[in-house]
């Protein structure tokens, strides 16, 4: 009892009464029918019991602000139970999820001979980011958006990358470098420069970033051995982006999307990835914002 | 703190010196408030490598903030994890204070699987003998051509030129290890010159070792390993000295370089340190004086 208390208050009292001031606004939020369906391009989320209030206002901002209704694929990390599942499952008619027992028997097998792969999955739940979504995904380029993302303007540059059939990785770019590696270290382990300042919770990713074979060398090598591991998948898709684009800089969201520091959002900011630290500030400041511009939630 | 802990805390302190109990229990709080001036610089090309285990995480600290202060600039660090570490939130305050990179175990696992294929005996070994991570994953986790190997419970007291000057020297594939004055070896001299056929290292501790990873041959150790076990009909995995050996039989192969003056870089059951020492690896039996005798010195010399 004591740890629900503390849990519930661990942003604040603010961010309690927020999420509780907003909530139903929130539940009686429909996908409206005259949304077009998007076909070419999965919606990606890693999602636990924990996340899921964040993950539906996620699903609610950008949703409202793309205005198409978008196949998803939520990878559950532990398992949601049936009502959890139900919250996520009105933002689309076409959700599926994959509980961890059944991303197991589907992921594993196909890595049989990838030993480093496998241990770097089996080690961490966070490698389902960049392992599980491309072996799960049926579709050949995926978004994947973390649960504590908000969108507050039509997200443009990550609708045409999915009109024009982009091959080209699309990242925010986090506030600093999580990638500790040197130059001479690039050259000799990966013969590219990674991607700088590349941040997971906001990607847009074509099915060719998972390189196996590359993946398992790379793993093996001592910058990634012994990267942090929360950020390791970063790390790993900042490297195949550039080995997939064969150096050319790109690849990086425009600056309306931004990760959160204590400002608010502001009138540029599309998206923000209320990351880490600043993880209150979704509750705080994001959601009054979140509902205050998608306009359609019915107040 | 549980009532559980505090007992066990307590019968533990029994009979140790108090201030190493209590430099100890302070042992994070005193390293929170320092900053390493050096932490954001190029790291050096040669890196360090260190084995330990959640126990060893302070002593790890304290380890590398004196090395760092000796040396005054940064050192990119490996730490191999035993297997007791996990997420332990410790690794926090030592990324904050150092260029730090965790090796997993259970990633470097199946690497070594993979890596030491053709060495099944070293891999037997490895399983069931963390020390033997020092030779192993050492070896295999090539990070540089040539890479600083130091245990946890190792402090430096002055600047150690020797070794700057070996790091700073591409083409110095010489290899130095701390001096002990019994030797640890599994093996007698006569036997190691009879079968490498070059003198042997008596004394070698590798609790400091300067290696060039050429010099480390894991398939001479694997031939060693069975050549050993045969002559001595000795169970090799009950035998925490068998990295030594394996590093003194790669020493004596090897040929260049040789042990680190004793008076300097010290190594001894005495209870008090050479005043004019640069280093001091407080073994076993003076594993107290650590905290006693070597934090007590180096804590003023942390500051904010």
């Amino acid at each position: 009892m004591l740890w629900l208390v503390r849990h519930e208050l661990r942003f604040g009292l603010r961010a309690v009464w927020n999420r509780h001031r907003f909530a139903a606004r929130l539940r009686a939020w429909q996908v409206p029918p005259h949304y077009p369906s998007e076909t070419e391009v999965t919606l990606c989320l890693l999602v636990g019991p924990f996340q899921v209030g964040m993950a539906e206002w996620m699903l609610a901002t950008w949703t409202h602000t793309t205005g198409r209704e978008w196949p998803i694929l939520v990878r559950e990390e532990p398992a949601l139970n049936d009502q959890e599942r139900n919250r996520l499952r009105r933002f689309s008619s076409r959700i599926e999820f994959v509980t961890p027992e059944q991303a197991l028997t589907r992921v594993v097998p196909l890595l049989a001979d990838r030993p480093m792969i496998r241990a770097f999955r089996q080690h961490h739940w966070i490698a389902s980011q960049i392992i599980d979504f491309p072996l799960l995904c049926q579709s050949r380029r995926w978004l994947q958006i973390d649960s504590d993302v908000l969108f507050f303007r039509r997200p443009q540059a990550l609708l045409d990358w999915s009109d024009e059939r982009s091959e080209q990785p699309l990242f925010i770019q986090d506030a600093g470098e999580s990638f500790d590696v040197t130059f001479s270290e690039c050259d000799r382990h990966f013969q590219c420069r990674p991607y700088e300042r590349v941040n997971l919770g906001l990607a847009a990713l074509p099915r060719s970033i998972y390189q196996p074979d590359r993946f398992e060398a790379w793993l093996r090598t001592p910058p990634l051995l012994g990267a942090v591991t929360f950020l390791k998948p970063q790390n790993l898709a900042a490297i195949a982006a550039a080995a997939l684009t064969h150096g050319s800089r790109g690849g990086v969201l425009p600056a309306g999307y931004q990760m959160a520091d204590s400002n608010p959002p502001d009138g540029n900011s599309v998206a923000r990835h209320y990351v880490g630290r600043v993880r209150s500030l979704f509750f705080t400041q994001g959601i009054p914002q979140a509902a205050r511009t998608v306009a359609n939630l019915p107040s | 703190m549980t009532p559980g802990r505090l007992w066990y805390h307590v019968r533990r302190s029994r009979g140790r010196d108090p201030r190493a109990v209590l430099n100890e229990a302070l042992g994070w709080r005193r390293l929170s408030r320092w900053r390493n001036p050096w932490r954001d610089d190029d790291p050096q090309e040669v890196p360090i490598h260190v084995v330990a285990g959640r126990e060893h995480l302070l002593m790890t600290a304290w380890m590398l903030s004196s090395f760092h202060l000796q040396t005054r600039r940064c050192w990119r660090v490996y730490l191999h994890d035993d297997g007791s570490i996990g997420y332990n939130h410790r690794l926090h305050d030592l990324r904050r204070l150092f260029r730090i990179r965790l090796i997993p175990r259970s990633q470097a696992d199946p690497l070594i699987e993979v890596a030491a294929h053709g060495q099944p005996g070293l891999r037997n070994l490895r399983a069931s003998l963390p020390l033997m991570l020092k030779l192993v994953d050492v070896r295999i986790v090539n990070s540089a051509p040539k890479v600083l190997l130091l245990d946890p419970d190792v402090l430096f007291f002055g600047r150690p030129e020797r070794i700057i000057e070996w790091a700073g020297h591409k083409d110095d594939h010489t290899m130095w290890f701390n001096a002990e004055p019994d030797d640890p070896s599994y093996i007698d001299a006569a036997t190691v010159e009879a079968h490498v056929g070059k003198p042997a290292w008596k004394g070698l501790n590798s609790g400091l070792a300067c290696l060039p990873l050429n010099a480390v041959d894991l398939a001479r150790c694997e031939q060693w390993l069975l050549a050993f076990s045969e002559l001595h009909g000795t169970t090799w995995a009950t035998n925490w000295r068998v990295e030594q050996t394996l590093y003194a039989l790669c020493a004596a192969a090897h040929g260049k370089g040789g042990l680190l003056p004793g008076g300097q870089y010290e190594v001894s059951l005495r209870s008090k340190r050479n005043e004019n020492g640069i280093s001091r690896h407080y073994i076993g039996a003076v594993r107290d004086r650590f905290w006693a005798e070597g934090v007590q010195t180096l804590k003023g010399q942390l500051r904010p």
